[in-house]
């Protein structure tokens, strides 16, 4: 088990520096010259060269990225940020608590209205509350999530005037919009995931067994049924942090809040390119890092899992001794 | 004998897919609506009641009338033929996008499958594609080729090409191992006849599936982007900078704000609807 989480996390490096070589390439590639966007038509040749030099921008492409990819890897450092000068590694760290912050009530308000849900769903299958649950949930998938924030800003602050339609610092309320926001979209998915692994499970033998014995309704389905569904909805999990992130940029822009997301598209924005790699770069890492827990998780959850590990390494030390 | 054989053929997957599909009210009606969205786009010019860019400063901010259906914009725009033209934009780049992911992506998965030994270096690729999250990707692409329809169409497309690589290896994967290739190749078909008549058209399903979910998905992705201020910019009436430009009024006036999503919605959704119809319909061993 420890060997598989370990050459896991070896598998990480390739795939990371592989990230850095992509979007850095596609950074370097970007048309126009970096110093006169950032200083302006009207900066002198002196200025542009010296922008250059500090950013070390004269170079060519392959030592600007061996040097990027070496300062990152060894020192953490992504460079400095064209349009503030910070270093970029400081300017997310600044705002990550905020990201981190919406991506947890997202995903804990989507996790627990799409289970439920789900669970509710696949028990009454093909009741009214079934198809009222997964209409619903194909509704919150198909519902453009920027537009959902819009109507909520209009129904919930500007009609109702209930909670605030930006996020204010130390104001807990005004983050109830931007977590129904982008929860809705995770939640509908996760329904529909635990619907059908609920559904695959539910016609198993044990199932029958479990009733046979005089097992409490309850049990059944949280014990026997629920726990055996679980591997899906939680690869589910994993692999929607990722899109979880991508909405946190869409959310963070409509409700400003000062996240990593937020200062990802102003940096678009504002071509400054350096920031846009190190955002990029910092969230690819985050969600990579997430599948891979996710992946560890499994075998917590999953005795069968966890024997594979050991099967594999019994069997080899049998054939070991077998051979010897 | 010649008719009949013709007969039985027609009653291949596809026959029985389209078959099973019919009878699937909900699929059918959203393939109704895509059609009715379809037509319309193509016919925006004689079924648009204004034109998308008449400014009228005379009726500016006016709410949904018999006149204009939909109300007019800031510059006095009618919203709802600027929703009509922005079909055009937004099923276009939907499509071509979900083209270019499927062309691009279906090669490589499919070569992936065929070849081994390129098996490994292709599949690491997508990995390492997929460690980024589809919509910074396509920010990424869209902030290092500019802003633009074309631009926006490649962004969208590359960065989703990776799950329709994954579907097509798998796909193949399964149907390179069954019988009747076997059989095909055993009766003296040639390779290049098992793989178009017999591998492609049986791996194929997955990917149609995936497709027809994610166009409605590129769609999503596009609006965001241009909602972003990146990809599609105003005064294009793409859904996604219609939303863009009716945010800025959003506490004034709602029909800016309302219409252009309601649009996005319903093709997502009837899009959604329709690929999982399709699914159901082509594989009727995954319905429970």
């Amino acid at each position: 088990m420890i060997k598989y989480a370990v050459k896991r996390l070896l598998w990480m490096i390739p795939i990371l520096l592989g990230v850095v070589i992509i979007v850095f390439t596609l950074m370097y590639v970007t048309p126009g010259d970096t110093a006169t966007i950032m200083l302006g038509d009207s900066a002198t040749p002196e200025s542009k060269a010296a922008f250059n030099e500090e950013y070390g921008l004269n170079e060519p492409y392959i030592v600007q990225l061996g040097n990027y990819i070496k300062n990152l890897f060894f020192h953490l450092d992504m460079g400095k940020s064209y349009r503030t000068g910070q270093p970029v590694m400081d300017e997310i760290l600044t705002r990550l608590p905020n990201t981190l912050k919406l991506a947890s009530l997202a995903m804990v308000l989507a996790v627990i209205i799409g289970v439920v849900t789900g669970i509710i769903s696949a028990v009454k299958q093909y009741t009214l509350a079934d198809n009222i649950a997964t209409g619903v949930a194909l509704f919150g998938v198909s519902m453009p999530p920027f537009w959902l924030g819009l109507l909520l800003i209009l129904a919930f602050s500007v009609k109702l005037d209930m909670v605030p339609s930006v996020v204010v610092k130390g104001q807990w309320n005004s983050w109830i919009l931007p977590t129904i926001t982008l929860g809705t979209a995770v939640a509908g998915i996760i329904m529909r995931m635990t619907r059908s692994s609920m559904l695959d499970v539910i016609r198993q033998d044990y199932i029958r067994t479990a009733r046979a014995k005089g097992q409490k309704e309850i049990t059944v389905i949280l014990k026997h049924e629920f726990r055996n569904a679980l591997i899906p909805i939680i690869t589910v999990i994993g692999v929607q942090f990722g899109s979880l992130m991508a909405g946190a940029v869409l959310c963070e822009n409509i409700f400003s809040i000062n996240g990593i997301g937020k200062f990802l598209v102003e940096s678009i924005n504002k071509k400054d390119f350096n920031s846009v790699l190190g955002a990029v770069v910092f969230i690819a890492t985050l969600c990579t890092v997430i599948n891979l827990l996710v992946d560890i998780l499994y075998s917590f959850i999953d005795p069968r899992i966890k024997s594979t590990y050991k099967g594999k390494k019994q069997k080899k030390q049998k054939e070991g001794t077998a051979n010897g | 004998m010649a008719e009949k054989l013709k007969k039985e053929r027609s009653n291949s997957l596809w026959a029985e897919a389209w078959r099973r599909l019919r009878k699937n009210r909900m699929a059918m009606t959203a393939l109704a609506v895509m059609l009715l969205l379809i037509l319309v786009a193509l016919l925006a010019p004689w079924v648009a009641p204004y034109d998308y860019d008449a400014n009228d400063l005379n009726n500016t901010f006016v709410y949904p009338c018999l006149a204009h259906p939909f109300g007019t914009d800031n510059l006095g725009r009618d919203i709802l033929s600027r929703v009509i033209y922005g079909s055009r934009i937004s099923l276009q780049v939907g499509m071509i996008a979900v083209g270019i992911a499927v062309l691009v992506g279906g090669t490589l998965g499919a070569v992936s499958a065929f070849y081994p030994k390129v098996d490994n270096i292709i599949m690491r690729f997508m990995d390492i594609f997929m460690a980024i999250p589809s919509l910074l990707m396509a920010m990424a692409i869209t902030a290092a080729l500019g802003n633009g329809t074309r631009n926006l169409m490649i962004a969208v497309g590359l960065s989703s090409m990776p799950q329709y690589a994954r579907i097509m290896r798998a796909s193949v994967l399964t149907v390179k191992d069954q019988e009747f290739v076997e059989a095909a190749g055993s009766i003296g078909a040639s390779n290049g006849r098992i793989i178009i008549r017999h591998i492609l058209p049986n791996a194929f399903a997955p990917l149609l599936v995936q497709a027809t979910l994610g166009v409605g998905n590129a769609i999503m992705s596009a609006a965001t982007l241009s909602f972003l201020g990146m990809g599609i910019t105003p005064p294009t009436p793409e859904w996604g900078s219609l939303l863009s430009t009716g945010r800025n009024f959003v506490r004034e006036f709602w029909p800016m704000t309302i219409f252009p999503g309601l649009a996005i919605m319903l093709v997502v959704y009837a899009l959604n609807i329709l690929g999982d119809g399709l699914r159901d319909a082509l594989d009727p061993k995954l319905k429970n």
